[in-house]
């Protein structure tokens, strides 16, 4: 998907409670600092990552969705710095959803972001491979950082 | 009945750690001793023949998975997804041992001859920290001045005579090379790239090797030799179509590379060897032999002796002697490769590195 210069509503809600979800330009090419969706993956398969992370309830303690694109025995790159796996923070009731591509290690934390666990946790990649959407050695590799 | 005569494979033999979700194997403090990383941040050592040595519980909550350890002197580094915390032992007549964390997340930690622990940051940069007794350690964090980096895997190279050289994976940026200063600043970096490659790992050829030679691999296979990974701006660049799988790692071993990835561990018998010997690899048939066991998720060389490689259940030791000169494996699927020979556009440059001094 190209950059985008303004947010685009999908024209689908999540299959299971019915989510929207919106495409930001910060994380289609506005913000150089901020994770990219690769330009590669159309609208709607970012989309599926999102449907499909709804569908599972790959959900931590604080609401935030995960998701991945399996592609054949591996996953689909989402974002510019190869990353595999997307988070979606949680919306407030009525507003549309968004993600963004998750790095795999943590950057350096200032001060008062310091001892926040890092996302996601292990009960997320435990769920992406209970229902199927990885194996138990990319959960193993993902777990630890490393790519699939 | 020993492990190895159980599984009727002389080449790997399991080591069981019950109750240990194991999440990183490799050397431990001595050449007889093996190091595992748990995934909820313990860890265990071992001699090589799998009998237990001790143990280390780091008490902290929600632990992450271990996905690196070095060790210099009384100081062992361990480093995870979140952080790179540093233990330093017990001095005599003392219980407690110290702990510093430098929070940012690492792919790795490496120990350097000099004497530092380098670890690479992802996109954050490249760490580097002597270690110590003080309280207090200066951590530098190294990244190139004009744009961001993504350091993913990193060896060091020590050659008699030169500097020591710090190479890593740097995925879409390639491979980048830069010498290891011993003062507080970090020499350029020097990166080789052409557009699609994504390397995920790297490994020296030969120990001592002058000039510094080096072997990567590319998330599609792509094999890049270097005789001199310093200067080298056309390095020998292959594929073997028939490696199936995503690679993961790469390791030289008495002459031959050996690639796991997604399907397993694939020996290459004698590339490196006659790669250093200026034979024209790239267009010449190589012995690919596969060694399917378990499936493997990561592994690491100890000693030059042992291949050490986590599977999904477990642990495997392989004898790099008999991996490599052919004893077990499954001489059925051996098979003669025709290598791909690439000729890309390779894509030098040249950084100055900024250093961020921060208090460890």
């Amino acid at each position: 998907m190209p950059t985008l210069s303004q947010v685009v509503i999908h024209g689908d809600a999540t299959d299971k409670h019915q989510y929207r979800y919106q495409f930001t330009p910060k994380h289609h090419g506005a913000d150089p600092d901020a994770a990219q969706w690769i330009p590669a993956l159309a609208l709607d398969d970012e989309f599926s990552v999102f449907n499909t992370a709804d569908e599972h309830d790959l959900v931590d303690e604080e609401g935030r969705l995960y998701g991945v694109l399996p592609e054949r025995d591996t996953l689909r790159d989402l974002g510019t710095w190869a990353q595999q796996v997307a988070e979606f923070p949680a919306a407030r009731d009525g507003e549309a959803w968004h993600g963004y591509p998750i790095w795999a290690v943590s950057g350096l934390a200032p001060p008062n972001r310091r001892g926040e666990r890092m996302r996601p946790g292990k009960a997320v990649f435990d769920r992406l491979r209970d229902v199927g959407l990885i194996t138990e050695r990319m959960r193993k590799r993902l777990y630890k950082g490393d790519h699939v | 009945m020993s492990p190895a005569a159980a599984t009727g494979d002389p080449v790997s033999v399991p080591i069981a750690i019950p109750g240990f979700p194991v999440s990183w194997a490799g050397p431990g403090g001595r050449d007889e001793d093996f190091c595992f990383g748990s995934e909820d941040g313990r860890l265990h050592f071992t001699t090589v023949g799998g009998v237990p040595i001790g143990g280390f519980v780091s008490g902290v909550e929600n632990a992450e998975a271990i996905n690196g350890v070095a060790f210099i002197g009384p100081v062992i580094a361990v480093s995870t997804r979140a952080d790179v915390t540093f233990w330093t032992l017990p001095r005599p007549g003392s219980q407690l041992a110290q702990r510093a964390v430098f929070p940012c997340g690492a792919h790795g930690v490496l120990a350097t001859a000099a004497g530092a622990f380098v670890a690479p940051l992802g996109r954050t940069g490249l760490m580097k920290v002597r270690a110590g007794h003080a309280a207090e350690q200066l951590v530098q964090v190294g990244r190139a001045s004009g744009r961001p980096l993504s350091f993913y895997k990193a060896v060091t190279l020590h050659s008699y005579g030169r500097p020591e050289v710090i190479v890593c994976a740097a995925r879409q940026d390639g491979v980048v090379a830069t010498p290891l200063r011993t003062d507080e600043e970090w020499g350029p970096l020097s990166s080789l790239s052409f557009p699609g490659l994504d390397v995920v790992d790297v490994c020296p050829l030969g120990t001592g090797t002058t000039p510094p030679a080096v072997a990567a691999v590319g998330r599609d296979g792509t094999l890049v030799l270097f005789d001199d990974v310093l200067h080298s701006r056309n390095p020998v660049t292959l594929r073997f179509p028939q490696v199936p799988g995503v690679p993961y790692r790469v390791f030289c071993a008495l002459g031959s590379l050996i690639l796991l990835t997604s399907e397993g561990v694939f020996v290459l018998a004698g590339l490196a060897e006659r790669f250093l010997a200026g034979d024209r690899v790239a267009s010449t048939p190589c012995r690919v032999r596969p060694v399917r066991s378990r499936e493997m998720v990561d592994a690491n060389v100890c000693a030059d002796r042992w291949l050490l490689a986590v599977s999904t259940d477990g642990v495997l030791r392989f004898d790099l002697e008999r991996l490599v000169r052919d004893e077990g494996g499954e001489r059925a699927d051996e098979m003669i490769s025709k290598p791909e020979g690439l000729t890309p556009s390779w894509r030098p440059t040249e950084e100055v590195a900024e250093s961020v001094p921060m208090a460890g």
